[in-house]
């Protein structure tokens, strides 16, 4: 049987989303192709906020902790703790479970202890609620030991060696994305649009104004593609965003690697919608409701 | 009175809700099904239960279904009180679907509580299962349950209860706590539970006020705070203080059953504490701080309640601690009220600024503030609604010195809704005077002064409300809408015999205008009360009551007639003539608190 995990992945709730305490239809869903059927990987029913997708497992960030869906063994591996509520981003480091999450209460890495659970630790340590609730990580793989944290207050710098963080200097607006493309960083905010950075600490504003909260970034090849509270927009970062597609309160994007004109956003609420012509003509796809996640298929 | 003959009272009780439950309800729920399984049993009804509850009727493997805390404690209750009574097919049902199927947790004190102590059971009772929606051996999941209820009951006993004093949702932690004292294997953990049992039982005795729980709420059932008694933890004051008529629909069924069935009884000296409103007292309470993590500059800092407890009525009011410029604020919480024992929406006065902006959904949940508004608002319209009475406003502050109460209030000019809803129950003959309100209800006499430009309007909710609203089965009053970014309210209640008249009361009280000087410029209003006291609020700053400033930092945990106990300590005291109840939960203040990271 073949990996699910390299399929299109799409995290969200399905139209027969009901039920307060049990939710129907929210999980991690599969398809080989756009067109579908999307199928729910395992059982599982947790809203995913992010996924990790990683040689070994998926590593899902939800609403109800922190999973992996170990790829070997096709199954659903817990690896919250009792202080590991919802999470919303990850990012990978050495080790196991390898992972630091990003959290309501702040970032948090973990061990495993003498009954393989992993017991997670928080770094977070700022008085100001805002500075400590993050929402996006970015961690170069070949500097593992300094954390980019897109939190409330802004992107943050925290070094793991001596347990010290640095503000940047984009502080005051909610940061929800972090990207690593062409070279630089890219970050996602509520109130000051599409933002960019050398070395994570000095920002400046990419390309024009955005209207609105952005909520994820992605590198198509041609453009840049912004997922923002009034829908999609696509840009160098340099000029005009243009629009694209719906209005819809976009949450994740991505494109398709072999196939650079299939372009596909998630909304929350909209479900999911596909472009194969550079955003030209748009179809919702899927019987989602709200859609947070989308992962295009493994580059084999 | 003596432990065995309050145990008597109490098995009486408890057999009078199982039969009516029994009569009352047709298709058990895994709640209910105690009722039937203690007075008639047939193990099918456990078995139709299950099937209905955990599988919706469907014919599905375990492993597809999904649970969360309202099915893994039930659930597992079910099977630890009546192993030994199910049928072969009940039995695997309930084995499969707890070792199978998936669960989530919530996001709720309650909803955790109620989820860990079902997984802590099921790994107990199935230690050699694989729990294969997990991945995680039944020993490392019974450990994290364990830290975490141990480390809530260290958190209450040391800072108070965090979803505190909550009509709604107290049973749910009652079921739970009972539940792991009754079947767990852990002595330990049996020993902490025993004693976290009596605090909550003791949170309800010291403000149980004729069959009803006076004073702020955490979280004081939706829309019901015009109601007299209200919540589900009306079968626990029915059950364990006894003083109230029997009603079925109010005592039986639902999450209490299993509190019916069990076998454990709270001190015999805490239903005595509850049922004592001879002399009318103030009790002290510091809660735990309200969990907000975004959208706030400060950290929370612990609630402190004041509840005066008269003989006819009851005043409480609450300090949230919630952190300056904040739009944080809990959606279900009842700061405070004036209340007395009579019909629904006929004895309780209280004001609220129903305060609606998207903040206070986002502070406590990570959905994306520009969209949480709404999608809140499409699942609990009303808690949108601009009649709103309850939930917290981060503009409300508030001075209480036994039967007065100044309110007052600084609403944003952009705020959503720019007014104070103020409610006055109907069934009385209301008086003015000199821009005070006044009400005679028999045992005692109300006065009130808005403060700003009111709308005597009226209020009617109907939960059923398709096509007309009719009955007031929800809520049926008079609502003054106080027009004004700075309005206010003064109250004082007196006991009808410690005065004149009502007369000589509305004169006395009408010759003491409240002194707003300084208000809204100055921050400040005083008022005397007719008892010789005054109170002088700064709308930021200090509350002095005849002239001492009030420190509200040295509230203890605990302080009434009947109770007392530091914070920090563990150790507490409840008291009832000669008669005392030692709680000492032998805690280390030195070491580190579990993280609370769940809504209260």
């Amino acid at each position: 049987m073949s990996d699910r995990c390299s399929y299109w992945l799409v995290g969200g709730s399905g139209l027969a989303h009901s039920g307060l305490h049990t939710p129907v239809g929210s999980g991690l869903y599969t398809a080989t192709d756009l067109d579908g059927p999307f199928a729910r990987l395992g059982h599982g029913q947790c809203t995913p906020f992010f996924v990790l997708r990683q040689p070994h497992r998926l590593a899902i960030a939800a609403n109800h902790g922190l999973w992996e869906w170990q790829r070997a063994q096709s199954r659903y591996s817990q690896l919250h703790d009792e202080t590991l509520t919802e999470v919303l981003g990850l990012a990978a480091i050495p080790g196991d479970p390898g992972l630091v999450a990003a959290t309501p209460y702040g970032i948090a890495s973990a061990r495993r202890d003498a009954l393989g659970a992993a017991r997670w630790t928080f770094h977070s340590t700022a008085p100001v609620p805002d500075q400590r609730y993050a929402n996006a990580l970015y961690i170069d793989p070949t500097h593992p030991d300094k954390w980019l944290v897109g939190t409330e207050a802004g992107v943050f710098s925290y070094s793991v060696r001596d347990e010290h963080w640095r503000p940047s200097d984009l502080i005051g607006t909610p940061v929800r994305a972090l990207l690593a493309a062409r070279g630089r960083l890219w970050a996602a905010s509520d109130e000051r649009g599409v933002l960019q950075s050398e070395d994570g600490l000095r920002w400046e504003r990419a390309g024009d104004e955005i209207t609105g909260a952005v909520y994820a970034l992605h590198d198509a090849g041609s453009t840049l593609l912004v997922a923002t509270q009034n829908g999609l927009f696509c840009g160098d970062g340099t000029g005009p965003w243009t629009r694209t597609g719906p209005r819809l309160v976009a949450t994740c994007v991505t494109s398709a690697p072999h196939s650079p004109e299939t372009w596909v956003f998630g909304a929350s609420p909209g479900g999911l919608w596909h472009s194969r012509d550079q955003g030209t003509h748009w179809q919702q796809i899927g019987q989602f409701k709200h859609v947070r996640v989308v992962l295009a298929p493994e580059e084999s | 009175m003596e432990q065995a003959d309050y145990n008597a009272q109490v098995d009486a009780r408890a057999r009078t809700s199982l039969e009516a439950a029994c009569e009352r309800v047709q298709e058990h729920s895994l709640w209910s099904v105690h009722a039937p399984m203690t007075i008639d049993p047939d193990p099918e009804e456990i078995t139709r239960a299950t099937h209905r509850t955990l599988w919706r009727g469907e014919e599905r493997p375990a492993r597809e279904l999904m649970g969360g805390p309202f099915e893994i404690l039930p659930a597992m209750l079910v099977y630890c009180r009546w192993t030994d009574a199910l049928s072969d097919e009940g039995r695997t049902l309930l084995r499969e679907f707890l070792t199978l199927a998936h669960f989530e947790r919530g996001n709720t004190e309650n909803h955790w509580l109620m989820y860990y102590a079902g997984l802590l059971l099921a790994c107990e009772r199935f230690a050699d299962a694989e729990f294969a929606w997990n991945g995680l051996p039944p020993a490392a999941l019974a450990a994290e349950a364990k830290r975490w209820i141990l480390g809530t009951i260290e958190r209450t006993a040391r800072l108070g209860h965090h979803e505190y004093d909550s009509t709604g949702y107290h049973i749910e932690h009652m079921v739970a706590y009972i539940g792991l004292y009754e079947h767990s294997y852990d002595e330990t953990l049996r020993a902490q539970c025993a004693k976290m049992l009596s605090i909550l039982v003791a949170d309800m005795a010291l403000e149980y006020f004729n069959g009803a729980w006076a004073g702020g709420h955490s979280r004081d059932g939706y829309r019901q705070n015009t109601w007299t008694r209200l919540g589900a933890v009306q079968p626990l004051h029915y059950l364990y203080f006894g003083d109230i008529d029997f009603d079925p629909a109010a005592h039986s069924g639902g999450f209490a059953t299993p509190v019916f069935t069990a076998a454990y009884r709270p001190p015999a000296l805490l239903a005595e504490i509850a049922l004592d409103r001879a002399e009318a007292h103030v009790v002290k309470k510091t809660r735990a701080p309200r969990t907000i993590y975004r959208h706030a500059a400060q950290d929370t800092r612990p609630v402190r309640k004041y509840t005066y407890l008269s003989r006819s009525f009851a005043l409480g009011s609450t300090h949230l601690g919630l952190p300056a410029e904040t739009k944080g604020a809990p959606i279900d919480l009842v700061s405070w009220d004036l209340s007395w024992d009579g019909p629904n929406h006929q004895a309780v006065v209280v004001c609220n600024h129903p305060y609606r902006d998207a903040g206070r959904f986002s502070a406590f949940l990570s959905g994306y503030p520009q969209t949480i508004g709404r999608a809140i608002g499409l699942d609990k319209p009303y808690l949108q609604r601009p009649d709103r009475l309850f939930g917290a406003s981060p503009y409300e502050r508030m001075l209480q010195h036994e039967g007065t109460i100044a309110v007052l209030y600084r609403i944003p000019a952009d705020d959503e809704a720019p007014f104070v809803n103020l409610y006055l129950p109907q069934g009385y003959a209301w008086e003015e005077r000199q821009g005070w309100i006044f009400a005679d209800i028999g045992d005692l006499h109300i006065s009130l002064f808005p403060i700003g430009p009111y709308e005597w309007q009226e209020i009617r909710e109907d939960e059923g409300s398709i096509y007309m609203v009719h009955g007031g089965h929800l809520i049926d009053g008079w609502l003054l809408r106080l027009n004004s970014l700075h309005a206010g309210l003064i109250l004082e209640a007196v006991e009808a015999d410690e005065v004149e008249s009502f007369a000589a009361f509305c004169r006395q009280r009408a010759a003491l205008p409240p002194d707003l000087s300084r208000w809204p410029n100055g921050g400040r209003v005083a008022v005397a009360t007719t008892t010789g006291h005054t109170l002088e609020i700064h709308y930021d700053g200090e509350h002095r009551i005849d002239d001492r400033p009030i420190d509200y930092d040295a509230y203890p945990l605990y302080e009434s007639p009947h109770a007392h106990a530091e914070l920090h300590s563990g150790k507490m005291t409840f008291a009832q003539g000669n008669d005392r109840l030692e709680l000492d939960f032998e805690i280390d203040p030195a070491t580190p608190l579990i993280p609370m990271r769940v809504i209260g």
